[in-house]
This record gives C-alpha cells, structure tokens and sequence, in this order.
C-alpha cells in the first residue's frame, strides 16, 4: 500500500517538504518528502521533522541540537510518541510493516556527555539510531528494517 | 517432573510471583529479594525424592518439615515457609496447576528408597562456589562441610569432586570439552596461557594448581586471582555439563542453575561465559542465571533483538558480540540452533517496592516501555549519573 494513502496525506517531490536550511543535510535519492511535524503537530505533540520516501523505504529525520542530555532526553520522548502515534494509527497494521529508519540530525555539533548504560541510549540503540548523532545522513547508505522491528511493535 | 512455571505467595522475602521458565531465565533484583530462595525451591521442586535420599544416606533426620527445611536450605532456612506459604506448579506439556508443600509431598508423605529414587535434572552451580576448595587447594566433599550449609553447595562441591577425581584425560584447562572458540576466549580473558593441573602434594595428595610455564614453578589455589579462584568452579561445571564425548547433554539434566554468574569477573570474561551459556542453551539445556550485572543482561538484550533480523544478520550480530567471525562453522551452529530452534528468553525482576517483594516479568527488556526500561534497577543508576552530569 502507497504510503499517501496509509497516512492519507500527500507528500512533496524530492527534498520540497524538507525546510530550505535542512535540506543540505540530507542526501541520496528522496523521492518524496513530507514536513512530519507541521502535517501531524496538533500543539502538544512530539513528533520527528521529516518523513522521507527513499529506496523504496520511509525514513523519519529529526533535526535537533545534540548539546547536553537534555536533548537526549527529548528525542527519545519523541521516539516514544512516534511508537504510539503509529500503534494507535488507524492503519497500523500495514504502517508497521514499511521499511524504515529513525536518524537524529544534529545542529552544531555533538556535546553530549553521557554513559552507554543509560536506558535511553539503550532505546535509542534498539531502535536502530545511530548514536551520537551525525550532521548530514546519506539515505542510500542506510540499511532499512520494517517498523515493527525497529519499534518493537 | 519437569517443571515449566511456578507460582509462590509468602515465600521468605516473597510477596507473591510468577515465573515461566525459558531457555534462558535471567533473575533479577538487588540483595536478599529472595532470588536464591526461589532457585533452591525450584531444585527442590524438581529433584524433591533425589534430595531427600541423599540427605537421608548422609544421616540428616528428616521427619518434620523444620528438619527437612533445614537440611536442604541450612540453619534456620525454615522460617522461609509460615502457615500462608502456597507454592503451585504446572509440568511441561501440561495445563494442571499442582499445589507443592513439604509435609505433603516429602514429610508426610512416605517416599520409597530404593537405588533409583530420584534422579536430579537441576544442575545447580551456587553463588558460594569459592567455598568447594579445601585448605590443600582441592575440592571438598559433601561431608568435609557443616551439618548447617545449604544441600546445594554440598552437592555442587561433591559432584565436581567425583568430576576431577575420575578425570585422567590431561589438564583440567585447556580441555576439549569446551569448543575452540569458548576455550579460546575463555583462555584470553582468564588463564592467559596458564594451565590447570592436578598435583600431587609430597605424593600424597592431590591439589589444583595454575601451571604458567615458568621456572617459577605451580601456582596453588590461595595465590590465583580472585577470578580465577570464582571462575575456576564455574569452568568444572561446564565441563561436568559438556561431555567430551558425542552426547550433546547431560541425559538426566534438564536444567543448569547458575548464581551470580559475574562474580569476581571483569566484562570481556563475562562475555566468554555467556559463549558458554548459549553453548549450553543450543543443545538442548535450559539454563537459569541470577544476576547483578548489567553486561549479562545487556547480551541478553542485545540477542533478544538481533533475534527478530534476518538470519544472516542474527549470525552476523552474534558473532560479534563474541569478536568471532560469522564465517566460522561453530559460531553458525550456535546461532543457527538458536534461531531455528526460537529459543526463549525470560526476564524476572525480584521488585522490592509496596512493602514487600513481587516479581515482575520484564521479559520484553523493553527500553521504550518505563515498566522494564530500568531492567530492574540494573541501568537505574547509570541513568542518574547521566542525569547528573546534563545537569551540573
């Protein structure tokens, strides 16, 4: 099933949903893009910036500073809202079974001082994220997984 | 009897659980929470007539359920048992929920002696494994220990006596019960070239010692390092549990208990043991292991995953979380049998909140989940450190 119709929105060609200043950090073949977070951000929510088509997959990218654990902190609230946002979505069943991966993108470098131990670098680690976070991701390197295996679901 | 889940209610420290046993159990949960307790009585569960014969050939009365309690858990264990203390059972390949207790089944009941009452499937390797050395630097037999110390460190001891007693083929280490990777790992991170003899003291008597090829001579037990001296009991059970010979396993034993497998051992040894538990869990063992440590759950965390990819990935993961090639014939073995064969994993947490201490299955190791992120308190404390340094 066509991603647009899974989520019932239309994507943008190529880099067009991605904001002009992000669009250089990201590379490979893109297909189509979709501005993630002004298309479902309903005020309080918390979702990643960037949904992607890319090699038959659908990457999320979350442009976010990498500066102290707060930061780590806040992306990994987002990466739970992003696994209840797709279990609770009315098609998860076919969502969960799309390729894709989750990359943080940061902005001005990566400060973050942290121990591997901590449970939220775990999650972030089994949910295939490469972490520390890189400044520019090329999206026909990536290996894809189905979402229910990134997310557990 | 072999035994598939338990439940218990008012057991010692125990408020109330419920443990499914897999191919691989991992208990968790921070001291005197009860862990041991529960392992014991799993043994006992199982190897009940076994115990019993054996308590009684070696002259313990048994009549009363204090004296049995006693016995098999030592001095002043009974108390773990009081008048609200239920213990349930369900078998393998059964559905039936079956009430156990001592005067019932062993006490009051009249269990018929005979040499072959009994059988012992639960292979029991007990966290006071350092004690089986005896002052000449051998191992102890059930007898050299007080009426008053628990069965289980008895038996242990006096199996690996019976063990290296009849063993006349070489060295104790290396030996080829142990495939060549294991051994190899085993030998990088904890003999460094050292081999483990039997000596013969003034041709009297027999003593372990690590023979390191020098002009310095042997090494007796009292000068090994803290982790060899730990280790060193836990390698004989593998052995005793990994014949050399073409059986995969142990035909009685079913189940292998280790507590505290990372006593006195630093990462990379650990890693080269857990080698050794999957090598026990592929053919055909179900092995139960209480811990302290974040690096064993971390493996088992790190399997549980790579277990959902692809069966080339999963190989090439497994791999190298040992620093092995995924090319090689055994570390394929291994994980293939492992994969195949959907091997499973479960996760205890021993949980002292709400006044008491409930056991909590964080089975899924869930890291997005806040009910078993912390995996049992285990990453709660690298948590606060990092939470620490963001903040200051």
């Amino acid at each position: 099933m066509d991603i647009e119709k899974i989520l019932g929105v239309s994507f943008e060609s190529g880099k067009h949903g991605i904001k002009g200043e992000h669009r250089s950090k990201i590379n490979g073949n893109i297909k189509k893009s979709l501005d993630f977070d002004r298309t479902f951000n309903r005020g309080n929510d918390n979702p990643w910036d960037y949904l992607l088509e890319s090699n038959d997959a659908y990457p999320f990218v979350e442009v976010h500073p990498a500066k102290s654990g707060g930061n780590l902190d806040e992306v990994f609230s987002k990466l739970k809202w992003m696994r209840d946002w797709i279990i609770k979505h009315k098609n998860y069943k076919e969502l969960r079974k799309e390729k894709s991966r989750f990359i943080w993108l940061h902005t001005g470098g990566f400060n973050i001082q942290y121990t591997p131990r901590d449970p939220k670098v775990r999650a972030l680690s089994s949910a295939k994220i490469k972490f520390p976070p890189q400044g520019v991701v090329d999206c026909d390197r990536l290996e894809y997984f189905t979402l229910q295996q990134i997310l557990n679901i | 009897m072999s035994i598939k889940k338990i439940s218990v209610n008012n057991l010692g420290p125990i408020t109330q659980g419920e443990v499914e046993f897999g191919d691989l159990t991992l208990f968790m949960g921070p001291q005197a929470t009860g862990k041991s307790i529960l392992l014991q009585h799993f043994k006992l569960l199982n190897d009940y007539k076994y115990i019993y014969k054996y308590l009684l050939s070696k002259g313990f009365s048994l009549k009363t359920e204090d004296e049995f309690l006693q016995g098999y858990l030592g001095e002043n264990m009974n108390k773990v048992w009081n008048k609200n203390t239920q213990f349930t059972y369900t078998e393998h390949n059964k559905s039936a929920q079956n009430q156990f207790s001592i005067k019932s089944d062993i006490t009051g009941k009249q269990i018929r002696i005979s040499k072959d009452t009994g059988r012992s499937i639960c292979f029991y390797i007990p966290a006071q494994r350092v004690l089986i050395y005896d002052p000449d630097g051998w191992v102890k037999d059930f007898g050299g220990y007080p009426f008053s110390y628990p069965f289980v460190i008895k038996e242990f001891s006096e199996l690996i006596r019976q063990y290296i007693t009849t063993d006349d083929k070489g060295d104790l280490f290396p030996k080829r019960n142990l495939k060549g990777e294991i051994k190899d790992l085993i030998d990088k991170n904890l003999f460094r070239g050292a081999r483990l003899k039997k000596e013969r003291i003034a041709g009297l008597k027999n003593r372990l010692v690590l023979d390191l090829k020098q002009e310095s001579g042997t090494i007796p037990f009292v000068s090994w390092s803290a982790g060899q001296r730990e280790f060193i009991p836990l390698m004989l059970g593998l052995y005793y549990l990994l014949p050399a010979a073409r059986s995969e396993k142990l035909k009685d034993v079913d189940y292998v208990i280790i507590e505290e497998l990372e006593m006195g051992l630093h990462p990379d040894a650990i890693t080269a043991v857990m080698f050794a538990i999957f090598e026990l869990v592929q053919r055909g063992y179900k092995v139960i292991i209480s811990t302290h440590s974040a690096h064993v759950v971390e493996i088992v965390w790190a399997v549980k995953n790579l277990l959902k990819s692809a069966n080339g990935s999963f190989v090439k993961g497994f791999a190298e979380i040992f620093s092995q090639n995924s090319t090689n014939g055994t570390i394929k073995d291994i994980a293939n049998k492992l994969q195949l064969n959907k091997k499973s994993f479960n996760v205890y947490f021993f949980n002292p909140e709400d006044g008491g201490i409930n056991i909590d299955d964080i089975s899924s190791l869930d890291t997005l989940d806040e009910k078993t992120a912390g995996w049992g308190g285990i990453s709660a404390a690298s948590a606060k450190i990092n939470d620490i340094v963001s903040r200051y």
